[in-house]
């Protein structure tokens, strides 16, 4: 769906998005075209669904550009990768056209599913074994995938640091990335560093798309990755930085928890807008 | 596992080290560069996650439960649990089955509040049948169960529990309950009586009778009870089944065992 060389990705969506809620479903099919410029949608919350869901789904789909961001991959973690997931993911994709998908550079079983994402150590050893599971994802999807940098509050064995073990991770596993910029301001905090040092580090040609979203400021030193706030005045801030590096970028906002009433995420949305530079052909393309 | 020194563990070995330091907090697992305030933030995220999805999915079960006694389940459910499914809507079901291994005797009726809590999740989970009647002659055709149909015996009246009703014996009868899926996704439940409870059992089973002749089998297993009665009442459910898509109609030579 997207065209790719070596080095670039070439998005056909572009603007600004809104991450589809199970919960926004008919507000979101009730909404004037040009509202939203794409959306994106969680498989494993609409994969084992009945099928008048899938066909509300398939309404939005049709009428969307539409990305995906995967849940329960277990990209980086100790058991095999889950083909028959895999599987299922790929018909999902498959069936509502969608351009890009992305998944967390984390993990999130150990012999059990724990639905929240652990973090990977730092380390030269953990570099390939994830680049290898990414590869065989890509191989069986056929297609490439983004991969989103996580919130984490700990670094467990850590001996690279984090730019530099997602860097070598792209290489190696030839993928995209998806940039999720209240993330990157959120490990700033928690583990003092430079926020703008870490984007501009970033391969530009290779960020996909970018994620924004609200967070629970606990105290001076602890930020937690909620989802469930306004997005905050710093991150607005860090998101026009990335775009002065980056260019533009398509992005979207996440929300989960304390769902406002939809015009107020609309708000946002447009507010991201107000963000993003005129779109640069060589980045953002409109869809015939 | 535990033995391995942190400067030679493995991935796999640091990476199983630390999610088990987040499933069992009181083993005081030490993990190399991680502070205990920030391995507490991980234990109260995942922690919470499951207990916010399991107070949803069994919604009067946390209301009847004492606080601790339903944070004590969801504790020790995550702790243990080896649920792979990579759909967090199923992990209800896991806790179902987790009941089963670790029974709780008190209340006594635990485990039949959360089977019939589950049943509605399930139901709406079930994936689109599409059953097609070849009419609507309940006597002559052969009605079978719609697979969007949960049709379940409990020993006590779990559809009357809340924090008003807390029974401490089972009820005199077993209550027979039934809950399908609508045509428009919504889910009903009705309680059935002694007759139509045991119209409904043999529905489940049945392949090749027709309406008529499971009826015929109803009198006869209640015969101090005027059959002309029984054979109109089961008409009147058949049709009521039937109408709401709780029942289909094959035509006998259809059917085949």
């Amino acid at each position: 769906m997207y065209l790719t060389s070596k080095r670039m990705t070439i998005n056909i969506f572009h603007g600004a998005g809104l991450g589809l809620r199970r919960s926004m479903l008919s507000d979101v099919a009730g909404l004037q075209h040009g509202a939203v410029d794409f959306l994106e949608v969680t498989p494993e919350n609409w994969l084992q669904l009945s099928g008048a869901f899938d066909r509300k789904l398939r309404a939005l789909t049709e009428r969307y550009a539409t990305v995906s961001h995967g849940l329960s991959l277990n990209l980086g973690g100790p058991a095999p990768l889950d083909v028959n997931h895999i599987a299922n993911l790929k018909t999902f994709l498959d069936r509502h056209n969608i351009i890009c998908f992305s998944e967390h550079l984390s993990y999130c079983a150990d012999h059990g599913q724990l639905y929240d994402l652990m973090p990977i150590p730092f380390t030269d050893e953990a570099v390939d074994y994830v680049a290898r599971r990414i590869q065989q994802v890509q191989d069986q999807l056929q297609r490439r995938i983004a991969i989103e940098n996580v919130s984490y509050y700990a670094a467990p064995g850590q001996q690279l640091s984090e730019i530099d073990f997602i860097n070598a991770v792209v290489e190696q596993a030839d993928c995209d990335v998806l940039l999720d910029v209240n993330n990157v301001y959120v490990n700033s905090v928690n583990h003092s560093y430079s926020a703008r040092d870490f984007i501009a580090a970033l391969p530009a040609p290779r960020v996909a798309y970018v994620h924004i979203a609200g967070h629970y400021r606990e105290s001076e030193s602890l930020i937690i990755d909620t989802h469930g706030a306004a997005v905050s005045d710093p991150v607005w801030t860090l998101l026009d930085y990335t775009y002065q590096v980056m260019g533009n970028k398509p992005t979207l906002l996440e929300r989960d928890f304390n769902l406002p009433p939809l015009a107020e995420l609309l708000q946002e949305v447009n507010t991201i807008r107000c963000y993003q530079p005129t779109p640069e052909p060589m980045y953002a393309q409109r869809t015939a | 596992m535990h033995n391995v020194r942190p400067e030679t563990a493995t991935l796999r070995q640091q990476q199983l080290a630390f999610a088990d330091a987040i499933r069992h907090p009181k083993k005081h697992i030490a993990i190399a560069g991680v502070a205990p305030d920030r391995m507490a933030v991980y234990r109260d995220l995942f922690l919470n996650n499951f207990i916010d999805t399991l107070s949803s999915a069994f919604p009067v079960l946390h209301k009847v439960l004492a606080a601790r006694q339903w944070q004590g389940l969801c504790e020790h459910f995550f702790a243990e649990h080896t649920c792979r499914t990579p759909y967090l809507a199923h992990l209800p079901q896991a806790f179902l089955t987790y009941l089963q291994y670790y029974p709780v005797t008190d209340p006594p009726w635990l485990y039949e509040l959360a089977q019939w809590e589950w049943t509605e999740l399930d139901l709406f989970l079930a994936p689109d049948v599409e059953v097609v009647s070849s009419g609507d002659d309940v006597l002559n055709l052969v009605p079978r169960l719609s697979p969007l149909v949960r049709s379940q015996h409990f020993n006590y009246a779990v559809q009357n529990i809340s924090v008003d009703y807390l029974p401490t014996a089972p009820a005199p009868h077993s209550t027979h309950l039934l809950a399908w899926r609508k045509a428009d996704d919504t889910i009903g439940f009705m309680q059935l009586n002694t007759l139509s409870a045991r119209l409904l059992d043999l529905l489940a089973d049945n392949q090749q009778l027709t309406g008529q002749a499971l009826l015929n089998l109803v009198a006869a297993e209640f015969p101090e009870m005027d059959s002309a009665i029984i054979l109109q009442g089961g008409m009147d459910a058949l049709k009521h089944f039937h109408n709401n898509r709780i029942i289909f109609l094959s035509s006998p030579n259809e059917v085949t065992a």
